[in-house]
């Protein structure tokens, strides 16, 4: 604790030296306010502020707010968010000054579309990198399988980022494991973001604003995970009339409802969105098939309330949920998550933001095929966390993050077995997980001068496990040596992080900057999966006295340049990912209902590096952009692979991506994707051996193979039915995902044949051959 | 019964979506393993060990017999020694009929010269032979939960030890419906609460499936194998590699552990197999009445 204090104590002073022109610059005025949609009222994040003459300017934050510091005089600012009309505000500043902003969407509607939602140029001044943002209008332009739109198969397209397996919401950043990427829904964490296995995501894209995914580079504000973080902010609902947005798809529909409540102080938004797959399940030829159930569901619910304009309350909320059931068995699973927010304004530089956050993840098993062997599980997890973030807009050179993190973790590992008075199965009850995470954030952005801009900033993480009340085994050599009890309730382990984030920007012009920065993140929680996707069925486990926390250490830099008046960006990225204290599981692990699972883990390390080439067009007719990564990703763990580095299962080194939007007429639009993959590590047999009649494969090396490559071409078309100046207005769109019908293993197995049984074959099994789709969307 | 039940669920829910094909790969050769397979039981008869060479995984022939090998049985009391069956066959009998006896400790020792360097390498493994489960009856009756299918109901005890492992055979008319390790019926009644089973379903028979069918007057046999813990771990992980990896449920492909060991000679030998010594008991029923659709 001693130590933490020094070095945060160290970093404030060392801001303080930095900034010693607080002390010598002369008087400073404040100009502070939000900035908002000026058809709905939803806050606009990431909108700029800039003062041309001081070539000075900043950026609102998550929540719409900005604060700029300037010396007394006479400016014109410009506000300014891509896709919106610049506003050019004549400012006389002689005291602090609170100036509330609305920008009007571009009047040229070919022109409204817009794959990024910043000002023009940020790719190249922001000083974060390693970050993508998509809005929900490039989200939903996308192609998308059966026709649901999804942010996570969106992300999948840019550089860095690939699907854990076909089909997937699952997803690899940077060569990192599915389960270290941190996905927070308005900052409640997502456990588990699919449905239906993981064919789509749990976030209906009518009630998203901003998607965010830091690949690197995280803030200090988070933490958590190694890999990365995805950022998912709701929108707040539209401030200035009842408004509707839906769609009815081949699977789904979906309907958004939000608008003002009694005033333009207080929205509401209402998002729903159910499958019926069940209706084609009704055409099956078998029976069973046919009395089956088959759905999804997800609602999103916000209430946001502007108590005065210093202070604002958002309630959030999230319930989704999958259900699956045939006659006699059945699996539900589903998420839930709520925030309460309060934004407070203690003066026009200091910005408060608290949170209360719950979240939970269940799942439940039933089944029933003889009433003595009737059984049921069902595993939970849940957590509940506090935050208070501040930012201090010190000076025009200064801006300064601090806050703290409370996280109380409560992992219901598994409870079940025998249901009903004649199962003869006994009942069986995992022991319960409890912890509490606590963090502590200091960071400062500063600008030395116009072209320097250095962040810089420190987390400090208390993960503590807490007593179940019953005995704790201590492992060594994956064995139990000793166990000690202690009274439920008590802390009884300890472990700490420190993490440095380190960044720099080098402004070379308007046009172009170079970028670097260093981050360390650590993970104190983990998917007991050694699957190559995940399912619902995986239950997480905490850190503890024989799991030590996963650390990270990432290095990062590039080079951003802007082209034609900034209408194209582009960027290169290269980095080096280096973890320790790795979790990944033994040859032949049983994770599912293990009370010694810890038995099973097996530790290690990683690291992975590669290059990263993003072009992208932002506006116009024609949008999209084209990304090209290459990667590797490599592991050493204990007893794995003759404890030999072996290629990770993310390992795929060439990821090309093409995203193309065209409008070809007011009327119609048209859409493509193009990806493709170097092929999956995969360990193929390098012989065989008898027993009962199979053969038995015998390996080499871990990871030593690879499937076929994978690619695929989706498109779609969107012919606009509006008609002008009705309110209605709606489109239909029609897709075909896989378009020229590649088959892509989704698996590989191996298989004897019935004639002669001393020859084996392999055979593939593929998903998703040419699936086309219609959705009708309107809004109102 | 460990609940793999589970699984069944969201697996057929991922075969909804999908299609196969056959897919040319090409893997290399690996090192050659020396396989060393087999058992005895408590059935008198002429027990075997098979020896053989591990093959390419595309291989289109049996693998190839090891002659040669020095093979015995022994327990603290008694040495069997096991010849080969047929010249090159790598089949290795009992050189007398012999029956197992439950909790006895029985070693396998294999002495041969694998690598040809004119140096004999040696290789033991034990296993103790566990207490039989005994089966009092079987029945058979229409399924109420599954269409199509006709429970074996089993009548009997299970060994009063924490934790059995067993392996259900059943054959129709003396005809195996699970002779190979995919087909195996792999049970631990870890999570039972009785030893004493009445009426307990433990097969479930396609009658849509043509070698499943039952008709009146059929004879099914229903045979219990009480198995060591660690061959229900071997053929457990083995019935893994050979159904496949799901990528969204299973792990990494890995190899199996034998445990079988190398004790003398020179160079280290890849060595795959098992051996076990395992109990039976078995019941057979007359079919009563037409059940194949």
């Amino acid at each position: 604790m001693y130590f933490f204090k020094l070095i945060v104590l160290s970093l404030f002073l060392l801001s303080l030296l930095f900034t010693g022109e607080l002390f010598a610059q002369n008087k400073r005025y404040t100009v502070s306010g939000t900035i908002k949609d000026g058809t709905s009222g939803e806050d606009l994040i990431g909108a700029t502020v800039y003062v041309k003459s001081l070539k000075s300017g900043t950026a609102t934050n998550t929540y719409g707010f900005y604060s700029l510091s300037l010396p007394p005089g006479k400016y014109e600012v410009i506000y300014a968010y891509l896709g919106y009309t610049d506003q050019i505000f004549p400012l006389e500043l002689s005291k602090d000054q609170t100036i509330h902003i609305k920008l009007k969407p571009a009047a040229s509607q070919l022109e409204e579309v817009v794959v990024s939602a910043e000002r023009a140029n940020a790719n190249v001044t922001r000083t974060e990198m390693s970050v993508e943002k998509l809005s929900g209008k490039t989200i939903k332009l996308i192609p998308a399988l059966m026709g649901e739109v999804d942010v996570i198969k969106a992300i999948q397209l840019l550089p860095g980022v690939q699907a854990a397996s076909e089909g997937t919401t699952g997803f690899s950043v940077r060569g990192g494991s599915y389960d270290q990427n941190l996905i927070l829904l308005d900052e409640a964490t997502v456990y588990n973001a699919s449905h239906l296995m993981g064919f789509f995501s749990v976030f209906n894209n009518d009630a998203v604003k901003d998607v965010k995914l830091y690949k690197g580079d995280i803030p200090a504000t988070f933490g958590g995970r190694l890999s990365s973080l995805l950022d998912i902010r709701s929108r707040d609902g539209n401030t200035q009339r009842l408004s509707g947005t839906g769609g009815i798809g081949l699977i789904s529909s979906r309907l958004t409802l939000e608008g003002p409540l009694f005033s333009e102080k207080a929205t509401f938004l209402l998002s729903g969105r159910r499958t019926y797959a069940d209706i084609f399940l009704a055409l099956a030829n078998d029976a069973d098939l046919r009395s089956s159930s088959l759905y999804f569901y997800d609602m999103n619910l916000k209430f946001n309330y502007s108590i005065n304009d210093n202070n604002r309350i958002y309630a959030a909320g999230y319930l989704g949920r999958d259900f699956f059931g045939m006659k006699h068995a059945e699996m539900g699973f589903g998420n839930k998550t709520f925030t309460l927010r309060w934004n407070h304004i203690f003066s026009p530089k200091l910005f408060s933001n608290f949170t209360l956050i719950g979240s939970y993840y269940d799942y439940k098993l039933k089944t029933n095929f003889n009433e003595q062997l009737s059984e049921e599980w069902k595993s939970k997890m849940e957590d509940y966390g506090f935050k208070a973030d501040f930012s201090y807009h010190l000076n025009p050179s200064n801006n300064i993050k601090f806050g703290y993190n409370l996280v109380y973790h409560k992992f219901m590992t598994g409870e079940g077995g025998g249901s009903g008075e004649e199962s003869i199965l006994d009942r069986i009850y995992l022991p319960n997980e409890y912890a509490m995470e606590q963090s502590l954030y200091l960071s400062n952005e500063m600008k030395i001068k116009n072209r320097l801009t250095l962040k810089y900033g420190l987390r400090y993480t208390l993960f503590q496990n807490i007593s179940n009340g019953e005995e704790i085994d201590f492992l060594e050599n994956y064995n139990v040596a000793y166990s000690e009890q202690h009274k439920k309730g008590k802390f009884y382990h300890s472990q700490y992080s420190i993490e440095p984030r380190i960044g720099a920007l080098y402004q070379l012009d308007d046009r172009s900057s170079l970028k670097g920065s260093y981050s360390r993140t650590t993970q104190f929680i983990q998917l007991a999966s050694n699957s190559a996707a995940g399912s619902p069925l995986d239950v997480w486990f905490q850190a503890s006295q024989n799991v030590k926390p996963q650390h990270c250490d990432q290095f990062a830099l590039g080079y951003f340049r802007n082209f034609s008046n900034n209408k194209y960006e582009f960027s290169i990225e290269a980095y080096y990912k280096k973890m320790k204290d790795l979790v990944d599981f033994k040859d032949h692990a049983d994770l599912m209902i293990n009370e010694d699972m810890e038995q099973e883990l097996r530790f290690g390390k990683g690291k992975s590096y590669g290059l990263e080439l993003m072009l992208r067009k932002n506006s116009g007719r024609l949008n999209g952009w084209i990304s090209y990564t290459y990667s590797k990703s490599e592991r050493k763990v204990d007893e794995i692979n003759n404890n030999e580095w072996y290629r990770s299962p993310f390992d795929k080194p060439v990821n090309i991506s093409i995203v193309a939007n065209y409008e070809l007429t007011p009327k119609w639009t048209i859409s493509g994707n193009w990806v493709f993959a170097s092929g999956t590590p995969v360990t193929y047999p390098v012989g065989r051996f008898q027993v009962e009649n199979n053969y038995v494969p015998i390996y080499a090396g871990r990871n030593e193979n690879r499937y076929p490559s994978y690619h695929r071409l989706d498109l779609s078309a969107t012919v606009n039915l509006s008609k002008p100046g009705k309110r209605l207005k709606h489109d239909l769109n029609i897709s075909v995902y896989n378009a020229y019908g590649r088959k892509n293993p989704w698996m590989i197995y191996f298989q004897q044949e019935d004639e002669r049984p001393d020859t084996s074959y392999a055979e593939m099994i593929y998903l998703f051959s040419f699936v086309p789709s219609v959705t009708w969307n309107f809004t109102f | 019964m460990k609940l793999k039940a589970i699984y069944i669920i969201p697996a057929l829910l991922c075969l909804l979506f999908s299609c196969t094909a056959r897919i040319d790969i090409s893997t290399k050769a690996g090192k050659e393993h020396l396989v060393i397979y087999g058992y005895l039981t408590d059935e008198l008869g002429y027990h075997y060990i098979k020896i053989t060479r591990s093959t390419g995984y595309f291989a289109t022939e049996a693998p190839e017999g090891v002659s040669g090998a020095d093979v015995k049985i022994s327990t603290p009391t008694t040495v069997i020694h096991l010849y080969e069956y047929e010249p090159k066959s790598g089949m290795y009998i009992m050189e007398r009929m012999y029956q197992g006896i439950e909790g006895e400790e029985y070693t396998l020792d294999v002495s041969l010269d694998f690598n040809n360097d004119g140096e004999m390498e040696r290789y033991t493994a034990s296993s103790q032979l566990p207490f039989a489960a005994r089966v009092d009856s079987i029945d058979v009756q229409k399924s109420d939960a599954l269409n199509h299918r006709v429970e074996v109901l089993l009548y009997g005890q299970l060994p009063d030890s924490d934790e059995n492992h067993f392996i259900f055979q059943i054959s129709r008319n003396n005809q195996s419906l699970d002779d190979s390790l995919s087909k195996f019926s792999l049970i631990s009644d870890k999570y039972l609460t009785e030893k004493v089973i009445n009426r307990l379903p433990v097969y479930f028979l396609d009658q849509e499936e043509e070698e499943e069918k039952l008709y009146k007057g059929d004879i099914l046999e229903l045979k219990v194998k009480t198995i060591t813990k660690e061959y229900y771990t071997f053929l457990s992980d083995a019935q893994d590699e050979v159904w496949g990896k799901i990528p969204i449920f299973s792990g990494p492909p890995a190899n199996i552990k034998t445990n079988i060991t190398q004790v003398e000679g020179e160079n280290e030998i890849p060595l795959v197999g098992f051996f076990t010594a395992y109990s039976g008991d078995a019941k057979s029923v007359l079919v009563q009445e037409d059940y194949g659709e």
